[in-house]
């Protein structure tokens, strides 16, 4: 299967190299057969891959140890489940898996535009191809997962040698949320090459109205949905996996990836007002390729090893390769931006700094700080490194100072711009709209000190969620009782049809629920509580009305891991919640320890144990306790952003129906419902 | 050597559907330029833009988050803004009026939001019911030819096919 897998890895990189030299020429000698060759060039690339990553699962499937991926990511009694997902286990493996992704969406793309966007598509498919390309070269010539395991012999030469057994999948990375996190996160971030390409076609050809951007749109939402689950999906293996009792650190790779959704989702506000109204076009463009070129950075982060991370893979050659194509990538697409500056200029000026629009605009701005100052502190350790000679790492209190003030910015534009109306709005028109939810966020706030939340951040933060929930709600009631004046529906109708008749702006409202239900769970944070305790069998400790009973500690012995576990039983006013189970777990193969916390979730807070061991010198278990409040929002809150995008992602639905008219009193023309 | 064979075989399937159009009739390599930022499309761009900017005023003044006096200014502002574009597309001998047809183009065009069944003018963008067979906007023909090349349908008045690609302006008009 190796065999089979390198050729096919060799072929994928010529019909790479193929597509982009075909296309190229084709358009630019205005020969479609070319063009069309490039194209089953790109198409030949894509099964070329697949049939690597068969080839590759294969191996991993059957345990042949004779390859050194497979050695150093399975052993022979991983379960299944784990030898599957061991293909994005390790450094060459996801790499496939970045380029099979790719490929993939290069296919899609070529059956969906290939007739309506002909113009575009030699560009498009360069674009793809030409990435495909690079990382075809990585696998062949850097990174490859078909290589042979081989021993030094004592004459330099190396003999092909088969271990008795393999090293194992990486111990933290045997849980299900491990599972599909990588792919997600990966179609996140491969997905964002559609936009990017179309952006370089639209530069290319100077087709640069708005007809692409429709074309783009759904592409663009559906790698930021999937990047934004991806990242939701981490810091849930965090919170489980990792038992230090959190979901965010803030480390260099979690940030890698928050930072194109954070440009990504500028983008996706800003692309209304150049389709509504001709402007912010030379803005889009810069969003488009900062978020691709993020992406990218994001992944030279993981696998150059140039910081430190629990994420990141070791110190390996291919940071150079990730650094020699993000200054292509940058330097090319820049530097065409800069040649059609011409073509971009704006339709139209903002009509007032009170509209829609402009809380648009500052959502930009601040949207764009944040990532910048996420950045930032990434890049701190390496560019102090460039200076000084030393790294310095930033660390959780630099993020949090810094993005807690810009997230709470973020949230009150959130609650301010759909109450602003386009264009202008009269002093008389603000106080319609913001009448109601500014009242409610008052009364919201006032409850919050009476109920006793007096850290100013967290009153700030509660309060401007109320005032974004009383705007959300104040919008679908509005916009229902609107059609069913109009319409004749009754609410219920209305509401649903409200939302399907207008997919983007209702669903989106959604997401921004699930903004609040997130940021609900994040404000929870200012009140955890942590306490390191010993425990032998029979004694109890007991905190915040819990109490946490040591029931037994045992020891057990599976094929794959050696683990040591503490029965504890939480009870509160004498009922039992539940039996909790926390381990410590030692991988056989890999030799490496992990934690499997326990953890009791409610609303209202998450009572979270993490088992450090057993004393060895008094027997007594030592228990790692975190009281967590509001910790389960940040989950619902991710359920919400899902359903909210795929809402957003729907085609508006076409309602067959004759509207009842509604007559203004001084003016006899007529108005239809949305 | 059995693998050796069937990856040599792999590797030749996949090079001829590579090189396949290249060897395909000389006819399919006529280069045919699809652009979509030809000026009449970016201002019938901008002129349905403006319609759904409208259509979202209507709806928030409907829903109460605006004045009237607020709605009347925007609204007016709105049709200014379309006249114009009306008048550009005018000028590609397309329509005889403007203003007066800003409103009833707005029902129509929300109409053909409202409605997917709708067959679009290929002289002057207007949303015709799809059995239409004159367009009630120009008078233009709305019956459906067939290519001579793809057989495909298309409407009198386009210039190339959009299914083929084949040049249709030599095409006699319906008599």
């Amino acid at each position: 299967m190796a065999d089979i897998g390198n050729v096919a890895l060799m072929l994928a990189m010529v019909f790479s190299a193929y597509a982009v030299i075909a296309s190229l020429v084709g358009v630019y000698s205005k020969r479609p057969i070319l063009i069309k060759s490039g194209q089953n060039a790109a198409i030949a690339t894509f099964l070329m891959l697949l049939l690597a990553a068969i080839s590759l699962w294969q191996i991993l499937l059957s345990s042949d140890l004779s390859n050194l991926y497979a050695a150093n990511n399975t052993n022979r009694d991983l379960s299944i489940f784990y030898k599957f997902a061991a293909l994005w286990g390790g450094q060459a493996g996801s790499l496939l898996l970045w380029s099979l992704l790719l490929a993939v969406f290069m296919t899609i793309t070529i059956f969906q535009y290939r007739h309506k966007h002909p113009d575009f598509m030699p560009y498009v498919i360069a674009v793809m191809a030409g990435t495909t390309l690079f990382f075809t070269l990585l696998h062949n010539f850097a990174s490859n997962p078909f290589q042979e395991l081989a021993i030094t012999m004592m004459d330099g030469g190396a003999e092909p040698f088969v271990p008795q057994d393999g090293r194992g999948l990486n111990p933290l990375l045997q849980h299900p949320a491990m599972v599909i996190h990588p792919p997600i996160l990966y179609i996140g971030y491969v997905g964002f090459i559609v936009p990017f390409a179309f952006a370089i076609a639209a530069l290319a050809t100077r087709q640069l109205g708005p007809h692409w951007l429709k074309s783009i749109r759904r592409w663009t939402l559906t790698a930021w949905f999937f990047l934004g689950i991806g990242i939701l999906l981490g810091g849930k293996w965090a919170y489980v996996e990792l038992g230090w009792g959190g979901y965010w650190a803030w480390d260099p790779v979690e940030n890698a990836s928050l930072m194109p959704w954070l440009t990504g989702t500028a983008f996706l506000h800003s692309v209304i007002i150049q389709e509504r109204k001709g402007m912010l076009k030379v803005w889009n463009m810069v969003l488009i390729i900062m978020t691709y070129f993020l992406c990218v950075f994001g992944t030279f982060l993981t696998r150059s090893g140039v910081v430190s991370s629990v994420h990141a893979f070791a110190q390996s050659s291919i940071g150079n390769y990730f650094a020699v194509y993000l200054v292509i990538l940058l330097t090319g697409s820049v530097g065409l931006l800069f040649t059609r500056l011409k073509d971009l200029q704006s339709d139209n000026k903002l009509d007032s700094m009170v509209s829609r629009e402009s809380s648009f605009l500052f959502n930009n701005l601040v949207f764009l700080a944040a990532a910048f100052a996420v950045l930032w502190g990434t890049t701190f350790p390496i560019l102090s490194e460039w200076v000084q000679g030393e790294k310095i790492s930033v660390g959780q209190p630099f993020f949090n100072k810094v993005n807690i003030p810009i997230g709470l910015l973020l949230l009150f534009l959130m609650g301010v711009g759909p109450l602003l109306a386009w264009r202008k709005n009269s002093f008389d028109s603000l106080k319609k709209s913001f009448a109601g939810p500014v009242i409610t966020a008052i009364i919201g706030g006032i409850l919050l000190f009476t109920f006793g939340i007096r850290d100013p951040y967290a009153l700030v933060s509660l309060t401007l969620c109320v005032f974004v929930t009383a705007t959300i709600v104040s919008e679908f009631y509005k916009g229902a009782k609107a059609r069913t004046r109009t319409m004749g529906e009754n609410f219920g109708q209305a509401l649903i049809n409200l939302t399907l008749k207008n997919t983007r702006r209702y669903g989106g409202y959604i997401v921004h629920f699930a903004v609040v239900l997130l940021v609900v769970g994040f404000t929870g944070n200012a009140f955890n509580e942590e306490h390191q305790i010993e425990l032998a069998i029979g004694e109890a400790f007991e905190t915040k009305g819990y109490t946490l009973t040591c029931v037994d500690i045992m020891r057990r012995d599976t094929p794959n891991y050696i683990t040591d576990e503490a029965k504890l039983e939480l009870s509160r006013n004498g009922k039992v919640l539940d039996i909790m189970l926390p381990e410590r777990r030692f991988y056989k193969a890999s030799e490496q320890p992990t934690t499997e916390v326990e953890i009791y979730s409610s609303f209202k807070e998450d009572f979270y144990v993490s088992f450090v061991g057993k004393n060895q010198a008094n027997n007594k278990a030592v228990i790692d306790i975190y009281i967590n409040p509001l910790v389960i929002w940040v989950w619902i809150g991710g359920l919400m952003l899902a359903f909210g995008s795929i809402v957003a992602m729907f085609p508006n639905k076409r309602i067959r129906q004759e509207p009842a008219a509604m007559i203004l009193p001084s003016d006899q023309s007529t108005y239809t419902a949305n | 050597m059995t693998a050796l064979v069937i990856l040599s075989l792999i590797g030749l399937a996949f090079t001829a559907y590579v090189l396949f159009p290249l060897f395909r009739d000389s006819k399919m390599d006529q280069f045919v330029h699809l652009g979509h930022d030809s000026t009449l499309e970016q201002l019938i761009y901008r002129k349905l833009s403006i319609y759904n900017n409208i259509k979202d005023l209507d709806f928030e003044f409907q829903m109460g988050k605006i004045s009237e006096a607020d709605y009347r200014l925007l609204r007016a502002n709105l049709k200014k803004e379309v006249a114009p574009v009306l008048a550009e597309i005018d000028a590609f001998n397309l329509s005889d009026d403007t203003l007066a047809s800003v409103e009833s183009e707005i029902k129509a065009s929300q109409q053909q939001l409202e409605n997917k069944n709708t067959v679009l003018c290929p002289a002057c963008d207007f949303a015709n019911l799809e059995d239409a067979q004159f367009c009630q906007h120009c008078g233009h023909s709305l019956e459906t030819l067939a290519c001579p090349s793809c057989n495909q349908p298309y409407v009198y008045g386009q210039r190339f096919c959009n299914h083929c690609g084949h040049q249709l302006e030599d095409v006699k008009a319906p008599s």
